[in-house]
This record gives C-alpha cells, sequence and structure tokens, in this order.
C-alpha cells in the first residue's frame, strides 16, 4: 500500500526529530543569548582582524562583517551548524537502505510486494519533511530570539528565514550522496567513512579556499561554497545555489534507486 | 543433474493443472563475482502446486541463494524461474502479494513490538486479518506485545512465522523455520503445514533437518555444492524400510548365530550385544535365538541418510549415492 513505508518512517523517527530539532534549536538560542552589544561586537571584530585568515574562514566569518550582528550570527552559528546538519544527513542518508541491508532486515522488506523504489523514495520524502520540521524549530527559536534581544532587531527578518532555510539544500546534498554510496558500495560503515570525508574534506577546501583569492577557484568542488552562511546572511539565498544543490540532491537520488533496483542485496 | 516431478501432490490440487508448477526453475544458476565457484549451478527443478516440498543440503550448498532469486533479492547468473506462473524477476511485485517468506536468519526492527512489526507487514500487503494473526499467536504462544529486542530466538521465529502465514499467502518460502523452536511449538508447525497443504496451498522449505522433512515433506530435493542431486517423494524413499536392531543377552552369542537368517545383515559384535540391519519381519530373528535369555532389545529407525544410500543402492548406479552420504549429514 501506497505510503506506508513513509508513515512508519515519520513514526520511527518524531523523537529524533524533536531531539534534532530542539538541540539545533538550543545552540542558536545560545548563540543568541550570549550576544554582546554594538560595542563590543565591533573591539570583537578588531581583534578578530589579526588572526590568520584561515582561522576566521574555519569558523565560518569574515573580518568585514564580523562586527555587525548578522555577521557574528553567522560566524556564531550558522558557519559551523552546517558540520551538525551534515552528521544528521550522514546518519539518515544511512537509514534509507545500509542500516538495515547490514542488519539483514532487508529480505524481509523485499520479499513484500513493495518496489525497491519506493522504499528508498517514501523514506527520503519522510526524512524531507524531518528535515523541514528540524529547520521550522530551529528557525522560530531564532525569529522569537532576535526580537528578545536588542542587538539581532536590526537583522532583517528574511536574513534569518533565508540563512535557516539554507540548511535544507546543503543537507539534503550530504543526505543523498550518503544514500548514494551506501546503495555503491553496500557497505554501512565504508559508506559512513567516506560519507564522513566528503564532508570534512569539503570542510577543508572551502576553508582554504576562502583564505587568498588565488585558491578560490578550489572552492567550487565543495558544497559549503554554495551553503555560503555569511554570504547568505548578507545578501540572501542565491537561487543558483539553492537550485544546483537541489538538483544534485535529486539526481544523486535518482542514481541510488537506479542501483538499488539492480543490484544484489545483502551480499 | 536431476529434474522430477510429482503426480500425486497434483491431483490434489483442486483442478490446477501439474503444468501450472508453484515453483519453475530452469538452469538457475548464481556466481558472485566472475571466476568463483557458482553458488548455484543450472538448477532445473519443479515443485507442484499442493505440495510440502523439502529443500535439503548441508551449509553453503545454495539452499538460501536459491530462496533468494526466487523472492528477487538477488538476480541470477544465468536461467530462470518462475513461481506460480509469475517470472521471479519481471513480475515480482505481483507475485510477492502471493507469497508468505521466513528468511533462515531473521532480523527485525529491535524497537518496535511484534504487534508493530505485524500491523506495518500487514500494511504494506494490503491489510491485516486480525482474527487470523490472533489465532497463530494463541497457536504458537507468542506475545506480540513484547519488543523484538526482548524477544529469544525462538519467539522471534514464531513472529517470522506468524509475519510469513498472516495473509495465508499462495505459497510459503521458509528457509530453516524451525531453528530455534521447542519441540512442542514445531508440533504446531507441523500442523500449520500440514493445514495449508490441505488448503491447497504450497509449501517450500528449505532444512537441514532430516526429521521435519520426513515429517511433512511429500517430496525433497538434495542440494550439494549448488549442485541439485537427487529430487525424489519422501513416501517412495522411506518404502525402503529397514531398522538397526541391538540385542543384548544374558550370555555372549556368536554373531555368526544369526547367519542366514532372512532380512538381517551387517551383523556385528558390539560390546558382547548383537547389532545387526534388519529388512523385514522380526520373527525370523526372534525364532533364531529363541535358546538364549534376551535381556534387552533396541530398535532404531534408519536415517534420511541412510534410506537415500539404501533407496539409491538398490535403484542404479546412475544416481550419485555415496554423495548423498556427505550431503545428508
Amino acid at each position: 500500500m501506497s505510503g506506508v513505508v513513509f508513515i512508519e518512517t515519520l513514526r520511527r523517527n518524531w523523537r529524533a526529530m524533536l531531539i534534532w530539532g530542539i538541540g539545533v534549536a538550543s545552540m542558536a538560542g545560545y548563540i543568541m543569548v550570549v550576544i554582546p552589544d554594538m560595542k563590543t561586537l565591533q573591539q570583537y571584530a578588531g581583534l578578530i582582524k589579526n588572526l590568520p585568515p584561515v582561522l576566521i574562514n574555519a569558523l565560518g566569518g569574515d573580518t568585514a562583517s564580523m562586527g555587525t550582528p548578522s555577521g557574528f550570527l553567522a560566524y556564531g552559528f550558522f558557519g559551523w551548524i552546517m558540520l551538525v546538519m551534515a552528521t544528521w544527513a550522514v546518519l539518515t542518508g544511512l537509514s534509507l537502505t545500509a542500516n538495515e541491508e547490514d542488519r539483514g532486515i532487508m529480505d524481509v522488506l523485499l520479499a513484500l510486494p513493495l518496489p525497491r523504489w519506493r522504499i528508498i523514495v517514501e523514506r527520503f520524502l519522510a526524512q524531507l519533511v524531518i528535515l523541514i520540521l528540524i529547520v521550522l524549530i530551529s528557525f522560530m527559536v531564532l525569529a522569537w530570539g532576535s526580537q528578545q534581544t536588542e542587538v539581532l532587531r536590526s537583522i532583517p527578518f528574511d536574513r534569518i528565514a533565508g540563512s535557516t532555510f539554507n540548511f535544507i539544500p546543503a543537507t539534503l546534498f550530504v543526505l543523498t550522496l550518503t544514500a548514494l554510496l551506501a546503495v555503491i558500495v553496500r557497505r554501512r560503515s565504508t559508506a559512513a567513512a567516506i560519507a564522513a570525508i566528503i564532508v570534512i574534506g569539503s570542510w577543508f577546501i572551502d576553508t582554504v579556499g576562502k583564505s587568498a583569492p588565488s585558491t578560490d577557484a578550489i572552492r567550487t568542488v565543495s558544497f559549503f561554497r554554495y551553503y555560503d552562511s555569511s554570504g547568505v546572511m548578507q545578501n540572501g539565498l542565491v537561487a543558483s545555489h539553492v537550485i544546483g544543490l537541489l538538483v544534485v540532491s535529486a539526481l544523486m537520488l535518482a542514481a541510488a534507486v537506479w542501483f538499488f533496483q539492480r543490484r544484489d542485496v545483502g551480499v | 543433474m536431476v529434474t522430477a516431478t510429482s503426480t500425486r501432490a497434483a491431483g490434489r490440487l483442486n483442478g490446477k493443472a501439474e503444468s501450472d508448477p508453484a515453483i519453475h526453475m530452469e538452469g538457475l544458476s548464481k556466481q558472485y563475482g566472475r571466476g568463483k565457484i557458482p553458488a548455484l549451478d543450472s538448477l532445473d527443478l519443479r515443485v507442484n502446486q499442493g505440495e510440502i516440498f523439502g529443500y535439503l543440503g548441508p551449509n553453503g550448498a545454495g539452499k538460501t541463494t536459491t530462496i533468494r532469486l526466487l523472492l528477487d533479492i538477488i538476480h541470477p547468473s544465468g536461467g530462470r524461474a518462475s513461481v506460480l506462473g509469475m517470472d521471479s524477476h519481471s513480475e515480482s511485485i505481483a507475485l510477492h502479494r502471493r507469497i508468505g517468506f521466513l528468511p533462515g536468519d531473521l532480523n527485525l526492527w529491535e524497537g518496535m513490538s511484534g504487534r508493530q512489526v505485524v500491523n506495518y507487514i500487514g500494511r504494506i500487503r494490503g491489510g491485516v486479518n486480525t482474527a487470523y494473526v490472533d489465532e497463530l499467536t494463541t497457536r504458537l504462544a507468542l506475545d506480540l506485545s513484547k519488543t523484538v529486542r526482548s524477544y529469544s530466538t525462538g519467539n522471534r521465529r514464531k513472529l517470522g512465522l506468524v509475519l510469513a502465514l498472516m495473509n495465508k499467502p499462495e505459497l510459503l518460502i521458509l528457509d530453516e523455520p524451525t531453528n530455534g523452536l521447542d519441540p512442542l511449538v514445531q508440533q504446531t508447525f507441523h500442523q500449520l503445514m500440514i493445514e495449508t497443504r490441505n488448503e491447497g496451498r504450497t509449501v517450500f522449505l528449505s532444512s537441514h533437518v532430516l526429521s521435519e522433512v520426513q515429517a511433512i515433506c511429500e517430496r525433497v530435493a538434495i542440494l550439494r555444492d549448488g549442485k541439485l542431486q537427487a529430487v525424489e517423494r519422501v513416501s517412495d524413499l522411506m518404502r525402503v524400510r529397514f531398522q538397526w536392531i541391538t540385542m543384548h543377552f544374558r550370555e555372549a552369542i556368536d554373531p555368526g548365530k544369526l547367519a542366514g537368517v532372512p532380512g538381517v545383515s551387517e551383523v556385528s559384535d558390539v560390546d558382547g550385544a548383537l547389532h545387526f540391519k534388519l529388512t523385514g519381519d522380526f520373527d525370523p530373528v526372534l525364532r533364531a535365538v529363541s535358546d538364549r535369555y534376551v535381556t534387552s532389545l533396541h530398535a532404531q529407525e534408519p536415517s534420511l541418510e541412510e534410506i537415500f544410500l539404501t533407496f539409491y543402492g538398490e535403484k542404479s548406479t546412475a544416481h550419485p549415492a555415496e554423495s548423498l552420504k556427505e550431503v545428508v549429514s
């Protein structure tokens, strides 16, 4: 019956969704609580200016915006939270097929009147709903918190919304990448390791690339380049980046379905 | 390569023709990687509708590979299989509506209760027959309120049986179904299988437990190293009846005493007792030793292995009887 796997995935993951949502929102709340006043922010920016660019970029900020409330939020929260979301995405990508294949549960599912593509697509759609809910929880906390802090009231509401929803394309990219790897390499631990290497490698490439104009070109291979937390906070979402990540994610999901449909399972 | 069919079972199938087998494999092969020994080598086998068919073989013989091919979990390297008249690969989804499956190594979602698993699988199948599920759980003495994590091996097996049986499928494919079940539940399982057959449905079960196959199967196939060695009716095999007899006497007795007694062969002296193979009636033996005091007598049924060996020994040398000795062990 259509939708059974979707509903079951939601049912099984609602607690995890709440935990992740509250966890991410708590981190957002924390940074809003500790955010200093404007004067301190500017002093802070002055100090940071003297740090090596690589270090500043590694923390997701840039010296020009660091002294502004939006820059501080991008630096203190949106910059590094993507790594947390990437962790969620890797774990979730494994749950589309690899967890059950590794544990030998997949045989039970595949002996049912259930096309293989539906296992992946319905689970993906359920996880997409969960991701949106996690992001919504974070957004609500950020939106509410920004109105409670005088220094953050100056940040346009659409920038907070854009920065928060900017999680979604990059997270989906990591999720579908992991799902595709799991379908190809067949082993959960191997897929997780490769996905982790790609995420950390992308972070590293993006950080190194940002540190000097001459190395900026290498950032094109990193998905963090298209996530660009400080850029989105300052200038809003870039449609081409969002669409690009979503298209690549859709292609990787389609490839995962294609491979899973054709290969032996559990060998 | 051995191919066989049974007309007996087909006659009981409420009009289902023998030409429409429950399972039909033609040259079915599976090789995991180039240059490796085939896990399954050109298997030709036909299982009729309405029979309980045993699929015997030692570990690694290719039983589970066959089952996974039939269910389209893995794809064949060669040949094809049709199940209930449908191609096992191209029509697998429609086919799975008509099949109940119990894997040999059953793993389920640890955090779910038995009831949740039943409901989940049932919903995928299009609905749950609650009354029948309750009947099955009562008969198998299974508590569905517990989580899978807390189930013993036997209870997991019972849950697997409920999942396989709950939609009353036309074909049951069971991989080592009684592994971990206690003898009482095994009896219930045997009854369930016989009921399934009596309803005209088919059971294909793999096993290395000879007594299980002997108790409920009509025909058996023997597999070894991915090759089909034999397919025979169990009833035909059982006609080759003999018993192993051990007789203890108050005083020592010369084994030659039984020489020439009709039906007696392979006489040996085991710690003062006479051990021999008896085919036929017991009376000639009793007459031959009537002047001696018998303190005890033990008769042992032959194993299926011995029956196979005897059966093929009597039939022809074309059958690889010797190889079966290794297979059915």
